[in-house]
């Protein structure tokens, strides 16, 4: 008993255990993919982790868990597009703002929305779709609430025009976002804002743009922000080249090579570098410079465009991967429905035939009942009564007379047979037919009296049933006459529309109802038509018989 | 006595005894078919050429055999030779002896006799000749009472209301009071006098005590 308890307790213990630690696993994994995405250390990293996300965010999709969900997706499209994705990447973007939309608890997903939206209009920058990426960033504008959040959104969105070198429009934006300003509070913010507007300024020929850029480079250095000290120097360096002080351009070329060497990243010293091809005094350097960049662009633009295409093939055969499904899955369930009107259909046809097969056997069985029962009197009454008078003729010498008497008596069995079994047609006027039947039964010993049959409306009644009562009163009143003596037969009818009800009673010797074999037979009849006939009788106290249709 | 008689039946023997029977009346022209359509033309032919029957015998059921037959059955000649020949006599001649058939052809073909076959079949016959000679209807004594009404005694809810009072001690004028009340007719004191004796005569009571009892016995009240 104590071993068992045991035993209980431990496996409870260990259940815990390992549900707790399959939890944490959980949540392990999910930041070990969320560094990976985000601070990628190998080429692999980032493929790895979108698997990981695009697995995770159906799961969450089938739970109806869209918070987690939307995080995923989100994450998706930063990672497709820092791969160069920008399809896929825009599509997890969009597929995201979809669920947040359809999403009932819209409010608390503001951060993420602002986030996904800024993130299309990166995607747009880099594919060339300046419009749409002015679009993303203002949507994304209409949904921020912090300053830091609006002033990079502004900014981003200035920077669409600088690229576009709608240098007047940049600016617009860029003073607007000067205006937000809240210097003490986001001095990154308001360095990479100043640094855009000193460097839009330069190109509109503003006397602010040297002070702007000055005043971008000072706050970065006292943050020791490494890569806006790259940028501010680069910017200067431009700033200088541009007016021709050769001196002061080449010192913050130096200046920002320097950054881009403690920023220990290839594409940033690269970038340092063609600061040098563009200030070479050797013009083939500069055409270098200046080809390889058209190159370069070119390039991109073949790739995006290459990339938008497999795009669409990949979706268009998801697509009909899908429709395929569908139709198969609608083929399939015609099939079903079709296989089971089939089975329906032939269940019945079963049915059917087995019920008529069966009617068929009972009506052949009846056909050799009453014929079985035909020959037993012909045997029982006829034969055995002729053979009597062969008998008798044989034994001694009858006179005339006797043997037509015992000759009549045999014609006139042979006759009753013949009545019993041949065709009841029902006539125009039932009352009469049956009437005439039970007057055949009055003779002196009898008197037959009827009840209300003159009140019966026999045309409501189908004719097998009038058959049926014909039949059976016949076999009633015949047995009567054959043993009950009685003085008096009262058959009474009644009806409730084509509810029949007939009740006969003599008050003959009556019998004990043990084996009526005599009666079995009205029994059949009525049974077949699903009425009921109940006898009653008791010796010396009559014979009843009730039946109701 | 009738000068001419035809006689239709199929089976030899029968039509024989019918012959004998005819001699016996001393009527020697007649003839004899074994089809009803025989009859009809026979019967036809010699009203065309003015030597007309004067009495047609025929059996009821005929066997079918390849002969295809316009008059299948006694029934349906004597009911088209009763409509053309009014003037004709016949008399049907059959095992048949079920009210309602005899009925059907005493009242819809309009046979003016009918015999049934029978150990005294023949001597039916000859009185069935006799009368139907004379103008009269005959019918075998055993279906004698078919062609008279209310042959069963017919009792209603009436007469076991007025049973049912006189079980529970009503006399017979209170029971006319009761009627009265109630506005049932019929409720003469008389009426109802009249009612009970047939219920008696019916029920073979010989007093109101011995109906009551009866009827107890059989369960109607």
């Amino acid at each position: 008993m104590n071993a068992h308890r045991f035993s209980f307790l431990f496996f409870l213990a260990a259940s815990v255990f390992l549900s707790l630690k399959g939890y944490s696993q959980q949540k392990d994994s999910t930041r070990y993919y969320y560094n990976k995405m985000v601070h990628p250390t190998q080429s692999s990293d980032i493929p790895i982790a979108i698997q990981y996300y695009t697995a995770q965010s159906e799961k969450n999709q089938s739970e109806h868990n869209y918070y987690e969900a939307i995080k995923g997706l989100r994450l998706i499209s930063i990672g497709q597009f820092e791969i160069g994705n920008i399809y896929d990447s825009e599509s997890a973007a969009v597929q995201a703002i979809a669920l947040i939309e359809n999403s009932s608890h819209t409010d608390t997903l503001i951060e993420s929305r602002v986030g996904l939206y800024n993130q299309l209009g990166k995607i747009y920058r880099a594919s060339d779709q300046s419009e749409k990426a002015i679009e993303a960033y203002n949507l994304a504008l209409q949904f921020s609430r912090t300053t830091i959040d609006s002033m990079t959104l502004i900014n981003n969105k200035a920077t669409i025009y600088k690229d576009s070198k709608k240098y007047q429009k940049a600016l617009e934006q860029l003073e607007l976002a000067f205006q937000k300003k809240n210097s003490n509070l986001h001095p990154q913010q308001l360095a990479m804002v100043l640094d855009n507007l000193g460097y839009v300024q330069s190109k509109l020929n503003n006397p602010n743009a040297l002070p702007n850029l000055n005043r971008a480079l000072h706050i970065r250095d006292s943050i020791n922000d490494l890569l806006g000290i790259y940028s501010s120097n680069k910017s200067l360096a431009i700033y200088y080249w541009e007016r021709n002080e050769k001196q002061m351009a080449h010192s913050f070329a130096n200046k920002a090579y320097n950054a881009a060497s403690s920023l220990n990243s290839l594409t940033y010293l690269k970038d340092a570098l063609s600061l040098f091809a563009i200030m070479d005094d050797n013009p083939n350097i500069v055409q270098f410079k200046t080809i390889s960049d058209s190159v370069s662009t070119q390039k991109q633009l073949a790739q995006n465009k290459n990339a938008l295409l497999r795009y669409n093939v990949e979706k268009e055969q998801k697509n009909t991967a899908t429709a395929q499904l569908q139709q198969e899955k609608e083929r399939r369930q015609k099939l079903l429905y079709m296989s089971l009107g089939i089975f329906t259909t032939l269940l019945a046809a079963f049915i059917i035939i087995l019920l008529k097969f069966r009617h068929k056997k009972e009506k052949i069985r009846q056909v050799y009942n009453t014929e079985a029962r035909i020959s037993k009197k012909v045997h029982d009454e006829v034969a055995n009564d002729l053979y009597h008078i062969m008998v008798k003729i044989q034994s001694n010498t009858p006179s005339k007379d006797e043997v037509l008497d015992d000759i009549e008596n045999i014609y006139n069995k042979t006759r009753d047979i013949s009545k019993e079994n041949s065709a009841v047609e029902v006539s125009e006027n039932f009352t009469e037919q049956l009437s005439d039947l039970l007057l055949s039964y009055k003779n002196e010993q009898t008197a037959v009296i009827t009840q209300n049959i003159s009140k019966m409306n026999w045309k409501v009644i189908s004719d097998i049933k009038k058959i049926t009562i014909y039949r059976v009163l016949k076999e009633l009143m015949t047995n009567m006459s054959k043993h009950s003596q009685a003085p008096l037969v009262v058959v009474s009818f009644s009806q409730e529309k084509n509810k029949i009800n007939i009740a006969y009673s003599d008050n003959g010797i009556g019998c004990h109802i043990k084996n009526k074999n005599g009666l079995q037979n009205a029994e059949n009849r009525i049974q077949t038509l699903k009425g009921s006939i109940i006898f009653e009788s008791k010796p010396n106290e009559g014979f009843k018989a009730k039946i109701t249709f | 006595m009738f000068k001419k008689v035809l006689v239709s039946e199929d089976l030899g023997s029968i039509s024989n005894g019918i012959i004998s029977t005819l001699e016996m009346l001393h009527i020697d022209n007649f003839q004899k078919v074994q089809y009803c359509d025989d009859a009809y033309l026979k019967i036809k032919k010699a009203f065309q050429s003015e030597q007309p029957f004067d009495l047609l015998i025929t059996d009821l059921s005929f066997v079918a055999d390849h002969r295809q037959q316009k008059y299948t059955s006694g029934e349906i000649l004597i009911k088209a030779l009763k409509q053309e020949y009014p003037t004709l006599k016949i008399i049907a001649y059959s095992v048949e002896d079920r009210p309602q058939k005899v009925r059907n052809i005493m009242l819809e073909s309009k046979a003016n006799a009918y015999v049934c076959k029978g150990r005294n079949g023949l001597k039916q016959l000859e009185e069935a000749i006799s009368a139907v000679y004379k103008g009269q209807p005959y019918l075998s004594p055993q279906i004698g009472n078919v062609l008279r009404k209310t042959a069963t005694p017919e009792i209603d809810d009436f007469d076991i209301e007025m049973m049912k009072l006189l079980a529970n001690g009503f006399s017979q004028d209170e029971i006319s009071q009761h009627f009265k009340d109630r506005n049932i007719n019929p409720n003469s004191l008389s009426a109802i006098e009249k009612r009970i004796i047939k219920l008696r005569t019916n029920f073979s009571a010989k007093n109101a005590t011995q109906l009551i009892s009866i009827a107890k016995d059989l369960g109607l009240i």
